[in-house]
C-alpha cells in the first residue's frame, strides 16, 4: 500500500514578508511587495521593479543567527529563513529533524556572491577566492541549510529552472510514497541576481512596471526572490507524533514541453501533460478543483501557452484561477514552493487570491482571472503549476 | 529497486566513445586537468545546433544518443530506432559553466548594457536534460539533480525510483565540465592540482587529485534484454564523515539489503585519486575487509569531479560485460574471469558517499 503524504509544516520568506502569517496578511490586503530594489547591486535599479525581501543581507542573517561577516549567499539566507520556520511550525524535535531529510530547489544557487567577484576574477585582481566562489553552486547552499537545522538524512538539490522548487516537493512526495523516505523538508529558495536580471533583460521578457499576468496588454514579467518550505511526511510518521495535517499531497506530474529552451509551445501541451498526470496521479475519479493557482508570469508567450493548457485541460468546466505572480514577481527556483504555501493558505482558510493589476483580461478562457479575495466557499482542492525553461513543467494537487 | 543497463556511452579524458578502441591507449595529460576527449558531432548533432551549443551539451546529447542506439537495437533485433525513454534524468553539480562564464563576463564588459540572450539561456542546468528532450521530442519527467557528489546518485535513485513507477525505460546521466576558470578556483581553494606526470597510472602523494569531466550516460531498463551489459543491483548514499568501520557498517547493511555476502562481491572499485589522505580509506576497507578481492579503480582514468562516480558505473558495467580489466584499471590483486559481482564504493569532499552494487 502506497504511503499518504501529508504536509504538516510550512514556512516562507518573499516580497510580502517574512513568515506564513505576514504573507497571508498581505496577499488577503491586496498588497504587492513588487518595488524599486533597494537591495539588489543592479544599475537598473531605477527602471525596473523587482519583488524584493525588504531585508539586507546583515539583517537576513541576523534573523538566522548567522554571523554577519561570514559571506552567506542571500539564496541560503533566505532558504535557512524559511526552512526554520517550516521545522518550527510542524513543531519537529532535533532528534526528529535529525533523521529527516532536505530537498532543496534552487536556480542559481550562490550566484549573487559570485558575480560581485567575477570582475576582480577576470582582470586577474587579487581576490579571496574562498569568500568569493565556495558557495557558488546550487548543493552548497542546501549543505549549509542541513547543518544549520541539523538535518542529517537526505540531501538533495533540485535545479530545473522556474520548476525547481515544485520538483523538490513532488520528489518528496514520491519518496514517501515509495516507503524511502518518512519526514523530508522540501521547497526551494533563489535570491534576486545581477544576473538573472540581465538574462531575463536580455530576453526582453521584463515589464518595467508592475507586472499583468493574464492581461491582454500583458508586458512581461517582474523579477522576485525568496524561499519556501514544506514538511512533508508519511500519514505513518504524521500520526505516531501526532502532528497537525495542513493538507494532503496527492498528486503531481512532470513533463517536458519539449518545444523550445526557454518559449512555451503555443498550445501548451506540457503544461496541458503536466496537469493532467497529476490528476491521474492523485487518482481520485470524478475530482472537483476547487482553485487553480497558474504559473502566470506575465509574459505574452507563457500566459497564452498556459491559458490554452487551461483550457485542453478543463473546458467549460474551468475552476476558479489567478496568478500570484503579482504579489510577489516570478521567485524562479522558490516560485514553485512559494505558491505551494499559497496554495495550502488557500485550504486552510478557505481563499482564493486575486490576480493584481489586471485590465482587460484575454479572452482565451471562459473566464476571468479573480480579481478580488474570495472567502468563504469552501476551498478542498488546489492545483498549481510551475514552469520553466528548458520546457519543464510541473504541477502538484494539494487536497483538504 | 533493481534495473539493467542496456546501454551506456561515455565521453571521457580516455578513448572510451567508439567501442573499437576502448580505453585501448591510455591518455596522458598534457594540461593541468583531464578534458575529456571530444569525438566528431556531425553524426550525432544537426551541425546548424551544435554550432551554439556549449562542449557540455555537445558532448551530452552525443553520449545520450549512443547509449539510446545500445538500448534500441537491444530491445529490437538489428534496429537501429531510438527508444524513447520515459524519463531523463541528469546529474551535474556545476552545470553549464562555460555559458554561465560567458553571460558573467559580458555583464561586465557591457556594464550591464544591451546582451544577447543565447548564453544565459543554456547557463541554466537543466538546459542539458533539457535539450535531450528537445531532439528526441520527449514528453517525459525531466529532472536535474545538483548535489555536489551526490548529483548522479540522486539521478540514479530518481531513475530506480521512475522505474519502480512502472516506466520501462529511463534515460540517466552524469555530467561535469572543466573550464580553465574553473580549475583556476579549484586550485585557489585547495580542492585540486595540476595532472601532468601524475595520471593515469596512480601514484600516490600529498598532492590534490588532478580535476576531470566527462559525460557519461546510460539506458536503463526495467527488464533485462538481450544484451543488457549489466544489472544495477542497489545503490546507497550517506553524508558525513566516517572511519573506514563506518563505512564498512554501511557497506554490509547494504549487501545486505541486496541479497548478498561479502564473499560474493568478485571485484571492488574504489575512488582512488592518489591523494594519500584520500585515498587512505579506500586502501583500510580494501585490507581490513576485502582482503583478498582486486580492486579497481576509475578516476585515475577520469580525474576527480563531482559526477565522477557515473564513469566508475559505465566503466564496471563495461567490465562485467567483457569479462575483462583493462589496462590503467587493475590497481591490485588479479580479476579472474568468470566475474559477476562488482562493489563500487565512491567518496566526495569525504563527506558525500556512495555504494553501487552491480551484476552481470
Amino acid at each position: 500500500m502506497a504511503a499518504r503524504v501529508f504536509v504538516t509544516g510550512w514556512g516562507i520568506i518573499s516580497a510580502l514578508g517574512r513568515g506564513v502569517e505576514a504573507n497571508l496578511a498581505a496577499l488577503k490586503g491586496g498588497r504587492t511587495g513588487i518595488a524599486h530594489p533597494e537591495h539588489l547591486k543592479t544599475l537598473h535599479k531605477h527602471e525596473l521593479v523587482t519583488g524584493e525581501v525588504k531585508a539586507a543581507n546583515s539583517q537576513l542573517a541576523a534573523w538566522a543567527g548567522v554571523s554577519p561577516a561570514s559571506e552567506i549567499s542571500r539564496t541560503a539566507l533566505l532558504g535557512l529563513l524559511a526552512a526554520a520556520e517550516a521545522a518550527d511550525s510542524a513543531g519537529l524535535s532535533q532528534q526528529e529533524l535529525k533523521t529527516a531529510g532536505l530537498i532543496n530547489g534552487t536556480s542559481v544557487g550562490g550566484m549573487d556572491i559570485s558575480e560581485q567577484h567575477y570582475e576582480a576574477l577576470l582582470k586577474g585582481e587579487s581576490l579571496d577566492y574562498h569568500r568569493a566562489f565556495a558557495g557558488h553552486d546550487c548543493g552548497i547552499s542546501t549543505e549549509f541549510m542541513a547543518e544549520r537545522l541539523g538535518i542529517k538524512g537526505h540531501l538533495s538539490t533540485i535545479s530545473t529552472a522556474c520548476s525547481s522548487s515544485a520538483n523538490a516537493i513532488m520528489q518528496a512526495g514520491r519518496l514517501i510514497r515509495a516507503g524511502a523516505a518518512q519526514r523530508v523538508l522540501a521547497g526551494g529558495t533563489d535570491a534576486l541576481a545581477v544576473f538573472t536580471l540581465n538574462g531575463f533583460n536580455s530576453l526582453k521578457i521584463l515589464d518595467p512596471a508592475w507586472c499583468r499576468p493574464f492581461d491582454v496588454n500583458r508586458m512581461g514579467l517582474n523579477l522576485g526572490e525568496g524561499a519556501a518550505y514544506l514538511v512533508l511526511e508519511s500519514e505513518e510518521s504524521a500520526a505516531k507524533r501526532g502532528a497537525k495535517v495542513l493538507a494532503e499531497l496527492i498528486g503531481w506530474g512532470n513533463t517536458n514541453d519539449a518545444y523550445h529552451q526557454t518559449a512555451s509551445s503555443p498550445e501548451g501541451k506540457g503544461a496541458y501533460l503536466a496537469m493532467k498526470k497529476a490528476l491521474e496521479v492523485g487518482g481520485r475519479e470524478g475530482l472537483q478543483i476547487d482553485y487553480v493557482n497558474a504559473h502566470g508570469t506575465g509574459t505574452a508567450n507563457n500566459d497564452l501557452s498556459e491559458s490554452m493548457a487551461l483550457q485542453a485541460m478543463f473546458g467549460e468546466q474551468l475552476p476558479d484561477y489567478s496568478s500570484t505572480k503579482s504579489y510577489t514577481g516570478h521567485t524562479l527556483g522558490a516560485a514553485g514552493g512559494i505558491e505551494a504555501v499559497f496554495s495550502l493558505l488557500a485550504i486552510n482558510h478557505n481563499l482564493k487570491f486575486p490576480n493584481l493589476n489586471l485590465g482587460q483580461p484575454m479572452d482565451v478562457l471562459p473566464s476571468a482571472p479573480l480579481q478580488k479575495l474570495h472567502a468563504g466557499s469552501r476551498v478542498d482542492t488546489v492545483l498549481s503549476n510551475s514552469f520553466g525553461f528548458g520546457g519543464n513543467c510541473t504541477s502538484l494537487l494539494f487536497t483538504r | 529497486m533493481r534495473a539493467y543497463i542496456s546501454g551506456t556511452s561515455a565521453i571521457s579524458p580516455q578513448s572510451t566513445f567508439e567501442q573499437e578502441q576502448y580505453l585501448q591507449q591510455l591518455q596522458v595529460p598534457e594540461q593541468a586537468y583531464l578534458a575529456a576527449l571530444e569525438p566528431e558531432y556531425r553524426q550525432y548533432i544537426d551541425p546548424k545546433l551544435s554550432r551554439r551549443m556549449a562542449r557540455i551539451i555537445k558532448m551530452s546529447i552525443a553520449a545520450a544518443k549512443k547509449s539510446l542506439e545500445q538500448a534500441g537495437a537491444a530491445t529490437e533485433a538489428g534496429g537501429t530506432a531510438e527508444a524513447m525513454p520515459g524519463a531523463i534524468i541528469v546529474g551535474t553539480a556545476l552545470g553549464c559553466l562555460q555559458d554561465t562564464e560567458k553571460f558573467l563576463a559580458e555583464i561586465v564588459e557591457t556594464r550591464e548594457g544591451l546582451l544577447s540572450p543565447t548564453a544565459f539561456i543554456q547557463s541554466t542546468h537543466n538546459t542539458i536534460a533539457g535539450q535531450i528532450a528537445l531532439l528526441l521530442g520527449c514528453p517525459h519527467h525531466n529532472f536535474t539533480f545538483v548535489q555536489r557528489g551526490f548529483s548522479f546518485e540522486r539521478a540514479l535513485e530518481d531513475a530506480l525510483l521512475q522505474i519502480g513507477e512502472g516506466v520501462p525505460q529511463v534515460l540517466l546521466g552524469g555530467v561535469d565540465e572543466v573550464t580553465p576558470t574553473l580549475f583556476q578556483i579549484l586550485q585557489q581553494l585547495g580542492c585540486a592540482e595540476g595532472a601532468v606526470g601524475r595520471y593515469p597510472h596512480l601514484q600516490t602523494s600529498e598532492q590534490q587529485p588532478a580535476w576531470g569531466e566527462g559525460a557519461t550516460f546510460f539506458a536503463l531498463t526495467r527488464e533485462p534484454s538481450a544484451n543488457a551489459l549489466a544489472c544495477i543491483e542497489g545503490m546507497h548514499t550517506f553524508y558525513g564523515a566516517a572511519t573506514a568501520r563506518e563505512v564498512q557498517e554501511q557497506i554490509a547493511a547494504f549487501l545486505q539489503h541486496c541479497g548478498m555476502d561479502t564473499g560474493a562481491v568478485d571485484a571492488l572499485m574504489m575512488g582512488f585519486t592518489g591523494n594519500r589522505q584520500e585515498d587512505e580509506i579506500y586502501s583500510q576497507i580494501a585490507e581490513s575487509y576485502f582482503p583478498d578481492k582486486p580492486l579497481l579503480g576509475f578516476k585515475n582514468l577520469c580525474g576527480e569531479y563531482f559526477t565522477a562516480s557515473a564513469f566508475g558505473l559505465h566503466l564496471a558495467a563495461i567490465m562485467l560485460q567483457r569479462q575483462q580489466a583493462f589496462s590503467g584499471t587493475l590497481l591490485s590483486g588479479e580479476l579472474k574471469s568468470p566475474f559477476n559481482n562488482i562493489l563500487l564504493y565512491n567518496r566526495s569532499q569525504g563527506k558525500y558517499h556512495s555504494l553501487m552494487l552491480l551484476s552481470s
